[in-house]
């Protein structure tokens, strides 16, 4: 897994917005926001899909079909995964 | 205060109810998704969550299932692998539960978050569930253990 270590100096609108989405709890450190921040941007320039884009389309999927599963009938499917294995 | 986990092998009902329901393997998941923990799968989890998905929902969910878990894994470890440790455990671990626990020894790690019994049953060590597992990272959990 590659590594970086940065020391990044923000000032102005960026250290404010920074502030503020910890501030707001969205993030629980500066780290974290900065870390998301970096993923969304390589994905809206199509670097990746990140997990969370299958994430949300898997979401998507899942209510497309109509489909719901009651608690029991998710144990039933895991049983007989485990069963079929 | 303890140490936050650094990486984990996450069982694919890990994947199937933090999907499906707001419970405790959701959690962590997003605590997975925000890097706070590298995950580990196998191949045998990537087969049972796409299998689970498609069966259950469509051909599409199964492919999406998928695509989310080899996104989230740091690793996934190939059954080719594993064979020294399984021919280890053969025997002391119940037969589903083999590859799984294979890939952990394999791997060195000292999580496996899963909610089933038979892990316990087993004595395996790295056996936790997602309800304490969220909680070393300083959550609050939900109630339930899964």
């Amino acid at each position: 897994m590659t590594e970086e270590k940065l020391l990044v100096r923000l000032s102005g609108t960026a250290a404010e917005v920074l502030n503020e989405l910890v501030r707001r709890g969205y993030f629980a450190t500066k780290s974290e926001a900065i870390r998301a921040g970096i993923l969304r941007l390589g994905e809206s320039f199509g670097l990746f899909k990140s997990s969370m884009h299958y994430w949300r389309e898997l979401g998507e999927e899942i209510k497309k079909t109509g489909k719901k599963m009651t608690h029991e009938e998710i144990l039933e499917a895991l049983k007989k995964l485990e069963q079929e294995a | 205060m303890s140490k936050k986990p650094e990486r984990a092998y996450l069982d694919s009902m890990v994947f199937i109810f933090g999907r499906l329901e707001e419970c405790n393997s959701r959690l962590v998941l997003f605590l997975a998704q925000l890097g706070e923990f590298e995950v580990v799968t196998s191949e045998l989890i990537l087969e049972e969550v796409e299998r689970f998905f498609r069966e259950n929902f469509s051909r599409e969910a199964g492919y999406l299932a998928r695509k989310y878990v080899e996104e989230l894994s740091f690793r996934i470890i190939k059954r080719s692998d594993i064979n020294a440790e399984k021919s280890l455990l053969m025997g002391k671990i119940k037969g589903k539960d083999l590859e799984n626990v294979a890939t952990v020894k394999h791997e060195n790690l000292k999580y496996l978050v899963a909610y089933d019994k038979d892990y316990g049953e087993a004595g395996v060590k790295e056996y936790i569930t997602p309800k304490e597992f969220v909680k070393l990272f300083n959550l609050k959990p939900y109630d339930k253990e899964y």
